[in-house]
Formats: C-alpha cells, sequence, structure tokens
C-alpha cells in the first residue's frame, strides 16, 4: 500500500485527533509550560534534584512499584496455569467471577482494604484468635502493597490467561515422547513462550503503579509517600504550581523510557496487523 | 498431594478476590455507628442518611449525568475512528493507535492536573463540559480497544455482497455492518459508562464547586471521617458496578455466539 494514498476515510478520525490534542498533547505542553515557571526557568527542576526528601520519595515510590508488580506476577501464574487445564467453561465462569472486582471501583477496592485492616476488622481479630497481637495493620508498607496487589491481580490474571491459553497443549505431549518429564516440559518448553508476557505484565503493573494515587493516598501513612502524593500535596496545600508540574515530568519521564524498552522487547503486533 | 495444594491456592484465591466486596456488603447494614466485626444487629440506618442527604443524592446524579454522555461521545468517537483507520496503512493505524494507549500509561493524576490547567486557562473548569471531556479522554482506550477488534472481525465480503445486491455505501453500513457492531457497542457504552462513573483521581481536580461526583463525594467522606454512610454508598456502588458487569458478560456471551456464527461466512 502507499503512503501517500489517502482515502477520505481518515477524516473519520478527525474527532479523535482534536480530542486527544486539546485533552492530551495541548495540557501537557501547557503542563510542561507551567514546570518551567513559564519563563525557561528550571528551577523547580533543580530544586527537586538538589532536596534529599525528594530522591527518597522517589526510591520508595520505585520500590513499592517493584514489590507490588513482583507479587502480583507471583501470585498469579500459578492461577493463569491452573485456568488452561480446566474445561474452557469452567475457565469462564472463573474469570466471570474474577471480572466482577475489575470493573469495581478503585476507590471502593482501596476502601474495603481499609475496613479489613483497621483496628477493629476482620484482620485483627483473626490475628488475636491465633494468638498473635497487633496494634495496627494500616498505615504501612503492607497494607499499600496489599490494596495495591488486589487491585492488579485481574488485569495480571487476564494478560497471562490469554497467553498460556496460546500455547498448544500438544507440545506437551511431544516433550513427554522425547523423554522429558513434567518439569523438564514445563521448563523448557512451556515457559520459554509465555514468559515475555509474564514480563510484559510485571512492567504493566510497575509502570501503573508508579504514578498511583488513590491506594497508597488512603492505605499508606505519611511514611509510606509516594510521588503521586507529592503531586497531590503541592496541587492542594502548598499551591505550589511549578513544582508538582515538574514532579509530574519527572514521572513521565521514568515511564517513558520503560514503555518503549517493553515496546522494543516484546514487539507484539497485535492491534498492527490485520491477519 | 499436588491437586490438593492447587485446589486450595485456587479457592484461597477467590475469597481474597470476593471477600473485601462481600464484607462491605455485609458491614453496610451494620447498625453500631463504628466500623465494628462482627456487627452486633442490623438494620438498615446507614442507607436511611444517605437517601435523606441531599449530598449523596446530587453527588449520584451528577455522576450519573456525566457518565452517560462521555460513555456515549466516547464510543461516538472511538466508533468513528476505528472505520477511519481500518483501512489506513500499517504506519498510520501503529502511530495512532500508540498515541491512544500511550494515554492509558499516564498516570491520572498527571491527566488530571494537566487538565485542570488546561480548563483554568479556557476558563471551561466550572462547567461540566470540562469533567465530561476529560472522561471522555480516559474511557476512549478501552472503547476503541472493544471496536477495534470487533470491526476486524467483521468480514468485507459481508460489504461487498451488500453493494452488489444493489445497496449503496450509505445503506449497506447502516444494514450490514453497524447491526454486526450491535453488541460491541453496548458492551463500549457500559464499559466507558463504569470508567467515568467510578473515576477518582480527575473528578478530585475537576470539580466545580456546586457539582461533585460520587466518587469525589466518597473520597472526601473517607479521607476525613470514616462513617457507616460511606460503606453504604460502596455496597449500593458494587451492586450496580456488578449488575452493569454481569450484563457485560452476558452481551459478550451474545457477541461470541455471533461471531461464531459469522465465521461461516468468511
Amino acid at each position: 500500500m502507499n503512503l501517500f494514498k489517502i482515502s477520505p476515510r481518515i477524516f473519520l478520525t478527525m474527532p479523535m485527533i482534536i480530542l486527544f490534542v486539546f485533552l492530551f498533547v495541548i495540557p501537557l505542553s501547557k503542563l510542561f509550560w507551567i514546570s518551567l515557571n513559564e519563563n525557561y526557568s528550571f528551577s523547580a527542576y533543580s530544586y527537586i534534584f538538589s532536596q534529599k526528601v525528594f530522591g527518597k520519595v522517589f526510591l520508595n515510590t520505585i520500590i513499592i512499584s517493584i514489590e507490588a508488580s513482583l507479587i502480583t506476577v507471583v501470585v498469579c501464574i500459578p492461577v493463569s496455569y491452573f485456568l488452561i487445564q480446566i474445561s474452557r467453561k469452567k475457565a469462564a465462569l472463573f474469570i466471570g467471577f474474577l471480572t466482577l472486582p475489575f470493573w469495581m471501583s478503585v476507590l471502593v477496592r482501596s476502601f474495603s482494604w481499609i475496613v479489613l485492616l483497621q483496628h477493629e476488622g476482620v484482620v485483627i481479630k483473626l490475628l488475636n484468635l491465633t494468638g498473635f497481637s497487633s496494634a495496627s495493620l494500616l498505615y504501612t508498607r503492607g497494607s499499600v502493597l496489599a490494596g495495591m496487589v488486589y487491585i492488579f491481580v485481574p488485569y495480571v490474571i487476564l494478560i497471562l490467561y490469554t497467553s498460556f491459553n496460546k500455547v498448544d497443549k500438544n507440545l506437551w505431549f511431544t516433550g513427554f515422547s522425547l523423554g522429558a518429564n513434567k518439569t523438564e516440559v514445563f521448563l523448557k518448553v512451556f515457559l520459554p513462550q509465555v514468559v515475555s508476557s509474564i514480563f510484559l505484565s510485571a512492567i504493566y503493573v510497575f509502570i501503573i503503579s508508579l504514578g498511583y494515587f488513590i491506594t497508597p493516598a488512603l492505605l499508606g501513612g505519611a511514611k509510606e509517600t509516594t510521588i503521586s502524593m507529592l503531586i497531590d500535596i503541592d496541587m492542594n496545600q502548598t499551591l505550589n504550581w511549578a513544582q508538582g508540574a515538574a514532579i509530574s515530568f519527572l514521572i513521565l519521564g521514568l515511564i517513558l523510557p520503560i514503555v518503549f524498552i517493553g515496546a522494543i522487547l516484546f514487539n507484539r503486533k497485535r492491534f498492527i496487523s490485520h491477519d | 498431594m499436588i491437586k490438593l495444594i492447587q485446589r486450595t491456592y485456587i479457592i484461597a484465591f477467590l475469597l481474597y478476590i470476593l471477600l473485601p466486596a462481600v464484607l462491605i456488603i455485609l458491614l453496610s447494614f451494620s447498625s453500631t455507628s463504628y466500623l465494628q466485626f462482627p456487627p452486633k444487629s442490623f438494620s438498615l440506618k446507614w442507607y436511611n442518611t444517605v437517601f435523606e442527604n441531599p449530598k449523596w443524592i446530587n453527588a449520584l446524579l451528577y455522576s450519573l449525568k456525566v457518565g452517560a454522555i462521555s460513555s456515549i461521545l466516547s464510543t461516538a468517537i472511538s466508533l468513528s475512528f476505528v472505520h477511519g483507520i481500518e483501512k489506513a496503512n500499517k504506519f498510520f493505524r501503529f502511530f495512532f493507535l500508540s498515541v491512544i494507549f500511550s494515554s492509558i500509561l499516564t498516570p491520572a493524576i498527571v491527566i488530571g492536573i494537566s487538565l485542570f490547567f488546561w480548563f483554568s486557562t479556557i476558563q471551561l473548569i466550572e462547567s461540566p463540559i470540562s469533567l465530561i471531556l476529560s472522561h471522555t479522554l480516559i474511557s476512549v482506550p478501552i472503547a476503541v480497544w472493544i471496536l477495534y477488534d470487533a470491526n476486524k472481525k467483521i468480514s468485507y465480503n459481508l460489504d461487498k455482497t451488500s453493494l452488489t445486491l444493489g445497496h449503496n455505501h450509505f445503506q449497506s453500513y447502516l444494514k450490514v455492518r453497524l447491526p454486526l457492531l450491535k453488541y460491541s457497542l453496548i458492551i463500549s457504552m457500559i464499559l466507558t459508562f463504569i470508567i467515568s462513573f467510578d473515576e477518582p483521581v480527575i473528578s478530585l481536580f475537576i470539580t466545580s464547586t456546586t457539582n461533585i461526583t460520587l466518587p469525589k463525594a466518597m473520597w472526601d467522606g473517607i479521607r476525613y471521617e470514616i462513617n457507616p454512610a460511606t460503606l453504604a454508598v460502596s455496597a449500593l456502588m458494587i451492586v450496580f458496578t456488578t449488575t452493569l458487569t454481569v450484563i457485560t458478560i452476558l452481551t459478550t456471551y451474545k457477541k461470541n455466539r455471533d461471531e461464531t456464527e459469522l465465521n461461516q461466512y468468511r
């Protein structure tokens, strides 16, 4: 097909282009301009880099994100693996149950963890019954991770299940007939085919958690400050708008290279190919 | 033995997924004023306080309105877009789709504050239009994803057949392609509605002084005072989105059945 042959169909994309230019490109450019104090000054950025506290928060956010993505993926692999072994109907039912919380409000889901973990809550009561005693589970690293993993689990299961399902089941029998046992087939035949989607889902969770706001803000205390909470403080409390804008661009600066690496490493042409 | 471990793990996992929601619904019927577990007695007290408080009702109505308009808008824009790129060359398709999907990876809070500054500049911040447009922006990727996939599965042979049978392009679109996209359009409208209805972050920054959305009202309720009224609202939201999700799942079954039928004519 010729690159320069443009059919009139392309004009149907106009509403979308207008939407994105006016609500995505221009606002982000405006935000960048604000981060420069509307004056080509990099003082907001240099202030952030000069203060240790920002570095600490960035590091904390990155660590939380890594932990969240690792835990989510490790929890989800066995479930997805189980799903491809049972019949399709059962798997569909299971996934149906799974998608119920998937579409529930993030706010409600985070709130449910507040209810679970608070000092009169179920988890503490159960811990007391078994002999452990803990004053509060809320506003700790653990509570932030519990809430975040809970929110990301459905995404990851859906990604992993789709890719696990694509692996040809006959390969197992091929492996067995060539003398390998179950573990060997799993490690040498199955895993190499799905490892890229495992990485992909981990990267996806990592990126989303870097800028996640609601869950850390509700379940983490002042000790577990993340980058997005700094933006909120700048916007709503200190009204230091240039700084809030600059922090936003630092998050984007963190996310962008990871997206590029992800896209290049696992160039999946799902949306591009027309069969 | 391995089977047993597997079973236990899966059951534990399902409980982990479903229990928090069940717990919220259970506790929302509690009659005590603090979040006590297990609840001592049950009552509809907190539902009464919710329905008697105009703050919650107004927020609910506002959210429903914004959600309905933005879901129609984003589905319409996405449908038009999908038809715009379906025959474009690879380069264009890749470019457009990656720009659209890059908006998913941009943190909501960044989108929120960028839109806040932009709408303040053009003095639209007080109007519901700003919120509707913001919600349209964030729900467009999912609509494109659903409609692009569905549209790809409908063979051009069907359009060609209807053209040979004497329809013009417009008629053929209205009578052949659009009816086949029916279920996907319904799914897309429901899901984009849920996205807008549940959206908590952007609404924090783009709110007028007179109107707030339900998630924003809940956010204030959770952050500044945890009271069981918030619990009742959460329970209602869970029931509402679950109903919508079940409708979506049923529609997906119908859509899949249609698609298998269609595959005979590929």
